[in-house]
């Protein structure tokens, strides 16, 4: 009897003393008191440095700790030059090249890092010279495809200038060489330490690679692994493209388990949360007028089905659309989100200008989007309409199987009304990863497969080995899939023919990552977006008119089909303001402006 | 005369541990060969696991941008990092070498060698599982044996009742009905992590759900030992003669059985010993503490077949040992087995 | 005396030793309790199965417009977060909780019984080999088995990945099993009954099925007992970290888990939990009683305590502590 009140006392006074801690007064107050936000995070690797892992978690990090490279992105998605860059000059190696091909900037004087280093010309050359020495680097695991873009570069020390001779311009040039993922590197520490230590620079950085040091907003002071990261205001800081500085001294952030986030973010033992997609979710966020503030804007990106258009019945456009209209994509956006999202049409997002006449807001479905072919026909109250979609895929299906040339052959109606392919039962096989298991089992359900005349196997399947049959790193004998799900993400500025040109396809069994649906497609409008003039009017314009072009024929020929896209909401307490964050101007940017209220 | 007595009295000492110390050399023998049969099997099923373990590792987005040829050669860098470029039975041999020598190899998923690491996942682990042990047995000593001595009594089933709360639960539910209690609803308890960002909480408070979540599923299991234990001993003449001489009953209980009581309790704690070290994998995933259980999680996520090699095997030898510690601990107890061994 | 008029041979009533466990188990109030709460889930549940396959209910019916709602007349335990009804959900689940663990118990006991009692019945050198395998089979940590295992077979139907599962299941957790039923032969074969057998001429194979056995069964079916709860958290835990059934198939620790990924879910939806987590503890803490008092029952030398005895025993605890009160109260005087 002792010992248990004994036992219930010691808890009792734990309990009561753990109690200390928990208010909230600490975080943001205000008259003087420092000021303090946490932030919510998934798990980062701690890899701070780009080449290495790269997760978008410790991306967030690095835009904290450097803010970008010679180029930093606005709030509308554009790139201008970094605050520590005094100009940047474009010229033409040849004045018969189509657009500019050397790019030279100068960089301003007294520049610093946050460690008091000095920033100059010298560093920006370290920095390129570091991620193009293909060995050192990827002997530690690290890859950086700068060289693909850069010829060399020249370094100007007396003018604190330094030079770049561009293998080729393209229009997305600048995010490719210049931006956050070239944050330019204090060569001082590195190059002493890879001296003392007796290493490469690169091997330096990998044994350092959670201290990076920068000259962005903010600087870490703490990192505990699995943790959080602990940062504050970095004085040497230049400001954003605008000149802002931080006004939030320590930023902190945590590792927060996704069970309980949402509960976090609520209760105020978090200060934000980014990326809240999930209908449940956003319901709680939103329901919390009193305490929160949200932001929200589509995702750039979002899931999709892949095909494999040289693989099987999926070669015939025509079997692809029929797969789309037998998808009720709406449907599985519910069960997979819930409402907060929407299904486009072709490789885009609602976050790219290109989608957009003068007059239109970005976000909302503008005229072009509208004149795309959707793949949901819809009834009279905006619901999925099965007879619609079953007459539209029957109608394609019985166009292809009527016709006979070439690979139209092998796809056939049997007096029954079913369809073959090769003489049996027109059957598609889809790999998945777990994720996606119940939602893609709800939707594609055994009735459906009946009734649109096309049989799906779903076959659930580790990640990485459904990477691999994506990418065709297998055998040929044992090529089975003609359909991948999978997410994609898209940069500030988008290329298609990184990922879209025939000339990346590999033969099957070597694999690559690039061109995944082994499209083929019209090569010489790929050749036109990307050599776009990026510092012309007309270039721009040509730039949009031919994205528009492509947009159309890939809306057409249906080489994937995209799922979803979420509608995201970042939610923070509403003690901050000036916390405008989109797509195109993600958290680490946007903090850079706001303040806890007076 | 006085070294004859001591030599007589070593004699008898050597005489009553010797069958023990031969029994437990004999058993360690025959762990060898069990040891490799393991090691085996650990080795074979990590090999059959799909999925081509250099590819595994290779995110995607770091090669999106590469050209062939590099990907390529990055490809061909990693295998021969991870020794992949020999066939299965060198590999089998070296992995063996590695961890005779300490050295676990190298992980995929945090792409640094095992040794920098592992040591600190095992001790939040550990921090957590023996204090979580401690109090179990704190609680569960007074109750067990006041539920053996009034056996049978409202009491008595009141206390099965309670502690059969705690395993009828799936342990995830139980953390987060716990969390939404505590940390939700009264918000007196952190929801998540070891230590407090902003160097507020006092770091133990951080320790109090995922204990609970440990006290709770093992205060069965234990008290019914402990309980059950008592009971059989209480049963014993010599207890009725202590009785019969008029002892306070109080006394007979503590001074007599419980010590006896404790023996066999204590050959189960062997059984304890693994789970010191391990973690659970879904209740360290919500506490988001980085334990053993969260880095298996992320291992079998990645694919990571070091350290799901080295881990794996690392517990099996634990438990291996374990269970020797409770058989020998059974054979101390039980004089029918003690009988036989001694033969 | 009256008494003595009824000791005559007629009234001497022999009960068997199934009857006397019986008997225990009877007046052990909690576990009668136990006993008819199982009794009544299992009933429920049956019936409902029954009415799922008659009616070919569907329980993929997705249905958005009704998603999240709460318990009413129409959907007694509400709906989940497809918008189907839960009530029939729960109670299916039931169905394939039960199945998994009783499937899965029954792999267990049979071979740990027979790999048990082989043990035990020949000693020597196959006693040695045999748990030299156990202990081989007993150190595989099951998680990381059945992680293996069900990416390796990641293309099966989810049905047969169930029973994948349960095989599993079963296959990792004869080891204690057969570790006690070979204690128990072990101790069995030294006793007269056996030897009788031995000389008898009765062959070992029969030695072992009918006369060990039997004798080794009432602990089986305690222990077989707790295998089976065990058994389906283990299933619940699987469920969450997405190892067993898929949709539409559920389970109980499927549905916990669905509810479970998210706190939000748990705080706003509480009925997505609430009845299936209920019924899962229901569950298993009737199998745990039953069980518990299955082992006082089968236990020879208890036995159950009658409401006069234990009022008989309060009073001598009673008497007891007056004992020594008084002898503080006179030490204290001293």
């Amino acid at each position: 009897m002792k010992k248990k009140l004994l036992i219930l006392g010691v808890l009792a006074t734990l309990l009561l003393t753990g109690c200390g801690g928990s208010d909230k007064e600490t975080a943001g107050t205000t008259e003087g008191k420092p000021t303090t936000f946490v932030m919510g995070s998934a798990n980062f690797n701690g890899d701070f440095y780009y080449g290495w892992t790269n997760s978008a978690y410790d991306a967030n990090i690095r835009r904290l700790v450097w803010g970008g490279g010679l180029l930093s992105p606005t709030d509308k998605g554009e790139l201008v030059n970094a605050s520590f860059v005094e100009s940047k000059i474009l010229s033409k190696s040849d004045p018969s090249k189509e657009s500019e091909d050397i790019w030279t900037f100068k960089i301003k004087d007294g520049m610093k890092f946050s460690n008091g280093d000095t920033l100059t010309a010298k560093d920006v050359k370290f920095t390129y010279d570091f991620y193009m020495e293909k060995e050192a680097l990827s002997a530690t695991g690290g890859t950086s495809s700068v060289s693909q873009y850069v010829d060399r570069v020249e370094l100007d020390e007396a003018n604190n200038t330094v030079v770049f001779y561009l293998k080729r311009t393209m229009y997305t040039i600048g995010s490719s060489v210049f931006s956050d993922e070239q944050s330019i590197l204090d060569s001082t520490i590195i190059l002493a330490g890879a001296e003392k230590d007796g290493i490469t620079p690169q091997q330096w950085v990998k044994a350092n690679m959670d201290t990076p040091i920068g000259y962005g907003p903010y600087k870490i002071d703490e990192y505990i692994e699995s943790q959080y990261v602990k940062l504050s205001i970095n004085e040497n800081y230049q400001g954003n493209f605008e000149g802002d500085k931080p006004s939030i001294d320590t930023l902190i952030v945590q590792n927060i388990p996704e069970e309980t986030k949402i509960t976090q973010l609520i209760t105020g033992e978090i200060d934000g949360l980014t990326n809240i997609g999930k209908e449940e979710n956003v319901d709680a966020v939103l329901a919390e007028t009193s305490t929160m503030s949200t932001n929200n804007y589509f995702r750039h990106g979002g899931g999709q089905i892949t095909f494999h258009s040289d693989f099987g019945p999926v070669q015939l456009p025509e079997v692809r659309k029929a797969f789309a209209y037998e998808f009720d994509r709406i449907k599985f956006r519910n069960i997979f989100l819930g409402k907060y999202g929407i299904s486009s049409n072709a490789p885009y997002s609602r976050n790219m200008w290109m989608m957009y006449e003068k007059g239109e807001a970005l976000g909302t479905e503008g005229k072009f989007e509208k004149s795309l072919t959707s793949y949901d026909i819809l009834d009279v109250d905006g619901n999925w309409d099965e007879g619609a979609n079953l007459t539209e895929a029957k109608k394609l299906l019985d166009q292809a199987a009527a016709k006979t040339d070439g690979l139209y052959a092998e796809l056939t109606k049997d007096a029954d009304g079913t369809y073959l392919w090769e003489g049996k039962e027109l059957t598609l096989n889809l790999a998945i990863t777990p994720f996606w298991t119940d939602a893609i089992n709800l939707t594609l359900t055994k009735e459906v497969q009946n009734k649109f005349g096309i049989k799906i196997n779903v076959d659930s399947m580790d990640w990485s080995i459904m990477a691999n049959n994506l990418y065709g790193n297998a055998a040929l004998s044992e090529r089975k899939y003609h359909m991948f799900t999978g997410g994609t993400s898209y940069s500030i500025e988008y290329d298609p023919y990184a990922n879209w040109s025939s000339t990346k396809i590999l033969p099957y069994g070597k694999g690559s990552s690039s061109n995944s649906a082994r499209y083929v497609g019209d090569e010489s409008l790929l050749d036109e977006i990307r050599f776009s003039n990026p510092s012309t009017d007309e270039g721009t314009a040509s730039y949009k008119a031919n994205w528009r072009k492509w947009i159309v024929e890939v809306n057409k020929d249906l080489p994937s089909l995209p799922l979803y896209s979420n509608n995201y909401y970042d939610a923070y307490t509403n003690k901050v303001e000036n916390f405008e964050t989109n797509a195109l101007w993600t958290w680490p940017y946007a903090i850079i402006k706001a303040n806890f209220k007076k | 005369m006085e070294n004859e007595k001591q030599q007589g009295k070593l004699r008898t000492l050597f005489d009553t541990v010797f069958p023990y110390i031969k029994y437990i050399g004999n058993r360690l023998l025959h762990l060898l060969p069990v040891v490799i049969i393991i090691s085996i099997v650990i080795f074979t099923l990590i090999q059959l696991m799909p999925g081509d373990p250099i590819l595994a590792m290779i995110n995607p987005e770091t090669t999106a941008n590469m050209t062939e040829e590099q990907r390529l050669a990055y490809i061909e860098t990693m295998r021969k990092v991870l020794g992949y470029d020999k066939p299965v039975i060198v590999r089998y041999f070296l992995w063996w070498r590695d961890v005779l020598t300490g050295n676990f190899g190298y992980s995929v998923a945090l792409n640094k060698p095992i040794n920098e690491f592992i040591g600190s996942y095992i001790m939040n682990s550990f921090k957590v599982n023996i204090v979580g042990f401690i109090i179990a047995f704190l609680i569960a000593i007074p109750i067990g044996i006041k539920s053996a001595v009034r056996k049978n009594t409202r009491y008595d089933k009141i206390v099965t009742v309670v502690s059969m709360v705690g395993i009828s639960l799936p342990s995830f539910f139980m953390a987060l009905l716990l969390v939404l209690l505590f940390s939700a609803v009264l918000r007196i308890l952190p929801f998540s992590g070891m230590v407090d960002p902003r160097g507020v909480r006092p770091e133990y408070v951080y320790y109090i759900l995922p204990v609970s979540v440990i006290v709770l599923s093992s205060l069965a299991s234990l008290i019914r030992y402990i309980r059950n234990a008592m009971i059989e001993v209480l049963k014993a003449d010599y207890i009725r003669t202590s009785r019969a001489k008029g002892l306070s009953e109080k006394v007979v209980i503590y001074r007599h059985a419980f010590k006896n009581a404790l023996i066999p309790v204590i050959t189960i704690i062997g059984f304890w010993i693994p789970a010191l070290f391990g973690g659970s994998i879904i209740v360290e995933k919500i506490f988001a503490w980085p334990g053993m259980g969260l880095l298996m999680n992320q291992a079998y996520q990645f694919k990571d077949r070091g350290v799901l090699s080295t881990v794996l095997l690392f517990f099996a030898v634990l438990t291996l040992f374990a269970n020797l510690f409770v058989d020998v601990g059974y054979a101390l107890v039980d004089p029918r087995i003690k009988a036989r061994r001694i033969k | 005396m009256s008494n003595n008029d009824k000791l005559s041979k007629e009234h001497e009533k022999i009960i068997s030793p199934t009857r006397q466990i019986m008997e225990k188990f009877k007046h052990n109030k909690l576990a009668m309790a136990g006993f008819i709460s199982f009794g009544l889930l299992l009933l429920v549940i049956v019936g409902a199965q029954a009415y799922i396959h008659l009616t070919n209910y569907d329980l993929a019916n997705v249905d958005i417009s009704q998603k999240y709602m709460k318990p009413s007349m129409q959907h007694l335990f509400g709906t989940d977060a497809q918008g189907r009804d839960l009530f029939l959900r729960v109670l299916a689940g039931g169905w394939i909780s039960i199945q998994v663990g009783l499937l899965s118990t029954i792999l267990s006991i049979v071979l740990g019984v027979s790999i048990g009692a082989t043990a035990g019945f020949f000693g020597g050198k196959i006693d040695t080999l045999i748990m030299r395998g156990t202990e081989i089979v007993s150190s595989f940590p099951f998680l990381a088995i059945a992680m293996t295992i069900s990416a390796i077979f990641m293309d099966l139907d989810a049905q047969l990945r169930l029973y994948l599962i349960i095989f599993i299941l079963g296959f990792l957790r004869w080891t204690g099993l057969a570790r006690m039923v070979r204690g128990q032969i072990l101790s069995l074969r030294e006793q007269e009954f056996i030897v009788a057998t031995r000389a008898l001429g009765i062959s070992s194979f029969n030695q072992i099925t009918k006369h060990l056995i039997p004798n080794v069964l009432t602990y089986v079916i305690v222990s077989g007992t707790l295998t089976f709860a065990g058994a389906i958290l283990t299933e619940s835990s699987l469920s969450y970290l997405g190892l067993s059934v898929t949709e539409p198939i559920p389970t109980w620790g499927r549905l916990i888990s669905l509810s479970a990924k998210n706190a939000i879910v748990m705080t706003n939806y509480w009925w997505t939990w609430i009845f299936p987590g209920l019924a899962l503890f229901i569950l298993i803490m009737s199998i745990n009683v039953i069980g518990e008092g299955l082992r006082d029952a089968v236990d020879p030398k208890s036995q159950y305590v009658t409401k006069e005895q234990r009022i008989r025993l309060k009073e001598k605890r009673k008497r007891e502590k007056e004992r020594q009160k008084r002898r503080k109260l006179a030490k204290a005087a001293m």
